[in-house]
């Protein structure tokens, strides 16, 4: 009887732990035209699942776009472009324990990174848009060598949304910086979910890179393939400009953050 | 758990001394419990609004407790407190009261939206990028026009010529044809906005599949794709005006797109003394010129039908011109 009773209390107990944290899945499309000025990238699939203190963003894995990708494809911007696009079987991944304020990504060049959940200033304003039935908001702020504006909804009470754009009063359905050179837009949420199995950490046993150790990983290697990217050049006897830039205008050629050494 | 909050409670109102009478600082402190079992609710969202200004936001710490703080007080503050599985509460603030406990119902919550299908997106083909209207809207659009100004990549000048990848676009189409040719405007802002269902942007247009293999346009256009209920659709303005001493001024501008059969019609009259023709004059006619697949300048220009009587008094031609213009195009 008393096994009975306890079980019963377990069963319920559990039950109310479910009720009160169920997780969501809201699902994105990603993307990136870096250097094209506007968004004419590749679209890739993106997903975001969620439950009361953690979210896990995952894009580029090979089941979200229902195959493996790795091709060259052009597209046509302010300059025509052509981007190796690839996918992979995990995929880029970013976990934002937002309660305990732990932010581990996946990211490129397969690098593991651990810091503190990075704290956005956003500037909220009063101007709104319907997106679906969610009513937006719009916020803008600087973040990582761009200007970013978010469009988040605070019926969704959660500070979290896209890649690293989070801390809002709101989940953010949409987000991209000045050109739209990354773009992040809202497709469906389904809540509660039964993918919930997909909302675990990033597993990795080797070292974990901090955000510094990361931004001078992603500076060198840009200049290594800006002096190798020469040398090809000079050795097919191509001679361009030298164009001498600052690393944080190069490196948003080719990716998100504006990592900057030369300030 | 009671006794707790309660001295949770009386120790925010303790801290309240200390944040009173400081420099006009505005601090709103407090705590969000469930309004069922009280127990205090972790990771809530609270937000302090002005009408519809965010002034300043959190979210409720591990004991349910929220601080946030405005430079000074203000009028119609508004708490609002939010949490997943609870109802949002919103709460009018005093002047004098900075310390506030909200009570959240418990709710069960489930969304379930669907803008694009998780594998739906813009779709990008060789020439072509397809932009699924209902992703890029927000449903106060009222013409193409309108919609057109949130599709990424697209940008609408003063004069309401049309730029798609920084470059102005050649014509419109709907559903594959040609209706407007290069006067697309009056598609664009005619053409009512809930009708669409995609948009496509088509590089490297050429009219003539033979030739498009030899010959590399760079020709940008449009083309819309209509939603599969509303393939019918007539459109339009109509303007009518009528004064003293038999001045009179008609215009009609009206399209009826049906599955086979698509047709836009213009027309104007009127006597007083408005160019009829301006809708028609940059209407550069080339499916009639035989040489369309190359460039304007081979292309013959069809003067709209416009009644001139002859003069010799020099007035002004305001003053005596009557217009006409009409045109059919299939």
């Amino acid at each position: 009887m008393i096994r009975l009773t306890l079980l019963i209390c377990t069963f319920l107990f559990s039950f109310y732990g479910f009720s009160q944290n169920k997780t969501g899945l809201v699902y994105y499309g990603e993307i990136q035209s870096m250097g094209a000025g506007a968004p004419v990238g590749p679209d890739l699939n993106a997903i975001l699942v969620f439950d009361n203190n953690r979210s896990l963003y995952i894009t580029r894995m090979d089941s979200l776009e229902g195959e493996h990708i790795r091709e060259q494809r052009n597209f046509e911007g302010t300059a025509r472009i052509s981007r190796t696009v690839t996918t992979n079987e995990i995929g880029f991944r970013h976990y934002n324990d937002f309660k305990k304020g732990i932010f581990t990504s996946r990211d490129i060049g397969f690098s593991y990174i651990k810091d503190h959940t990075p704290k956005i200033d956003w500037n909220i304003s009063s101007e709104t848009k319907a997106i679906g039935k969610f009513t937006a908001n719009k916020a803008t702020a600087h973040f990582r060598g761009r200007d970013y504006t978010a469009w988040f909804t605070p019926e969704i009470p959660l500070p979290i949304g896209p890649w690293k754009m989070q801390g809002l009063p709101g989940l953010i359905l949409e987000a991209y910086d000045t050109n739209k050179e990354i773009y992040w837009y809202f497709k469906s949420i389904e809540y509660p979910t039964d993918k919930s199995y997909l909302l675990k950490p990033i597993e990795h046993d080797g070292e974990w890179m901090s955000t510094e150790d990361f931004k001078n990983h992603m500076i060198e290697s840009l200049k290594r393939a800006l002096i190798s990217g020469r040398m090809s050049a000079e050795s097919a006897n191509i001679r361009g400009i030298y164009v001498n830039n600052k690393t944080q205008n190069l490196m948003l050629r080719s990716y998100i953050e504006g990592f900057a050494d030369d300030q | 758990m009671q006794t707790i909050n309660k001295i949770l409670v009386v120790f925010i109102f303790a801290c309240l001394g200390n944040t009173y009478g400081q420099s006009g600082e505005f601090v709103v402190q407090g705590i969000v419990q469930d309004s069922i079992t009280s127990e205090t609710i972790e990771g809530a969202s609270v937000i302090l609004k002005q009408d519809t200004r965010f002034l300043a936001f959190g979210y409720t710490d591990a004991k349910g407790v929220f601080k946030l703080s405005i430079p000074e007080f203000q009028e119609n503050l508004v708490l609002v407190a939010n949490s997943m599985g609870f109802a949002k509460q919103e709460i009018s603030l005093l002047k004098n009261q900075q310390s506030y406990s909200v009570k959240l119902a418990p709710q069960v919550e489930s969304l379930d939206e669907v803008l694009l299908q998780p594998d739906e997106k813009i779709v990008i083909k060789t020439d072509t990028l397809r932009y699924k209207v209902s992703a890029f809207t927000n449903k106060t659009e009222q013409t193409v026009e309108d919609v057109l100004r949130n599709i990424p990549g697209v940008e609408i000048d003063g004069d309401g010529n049309i730029k798609a990848q920084g470059q102005y676009i050649k014509k419109i189409l709907i559903e594959g044809d040609d209706l407007a040719d290069n006067n697309y405007k009056i598609i664009s802002k005619n053409l009512d906005a809930q009708v669409l269902d995609e948009v496509e942007v088509i590089s490297n247009y050429e009219e003539n599949p033979v030739l498009k293999k030899f010959l590399n346009s760079d020709a940008k256009v449009l083309n819309l794709k209509l939603k599969e209920d509303r393939k019918t659709v007539l459109f339009g303005t109509n303007t009518a005006g009528i004064g003293n001493r038999e001045r009179s001024k008609l215009e009609s501008n009206l399209g009826l797109i049906k599955e086979k059969i698509k047709f836009l019609n213009l027309g104007k009259w009127n006597n007083t003394g408005e160019w009829a023709d301006e809708q028609l004059s940059n209407y550069v006619s080339e499916n009639s010129s035989g040489f369309n697949d190359f460039d304007k300048d081979f292309s013959i220009k069809l003067d709209p039908q416009v009644y001139l009587q002859e003069s010799t008094i020099m007035l002004d031609e305001r003053n005596y011109i009557q217009n006409k213009s009409f045109s059919i195009i299939f």
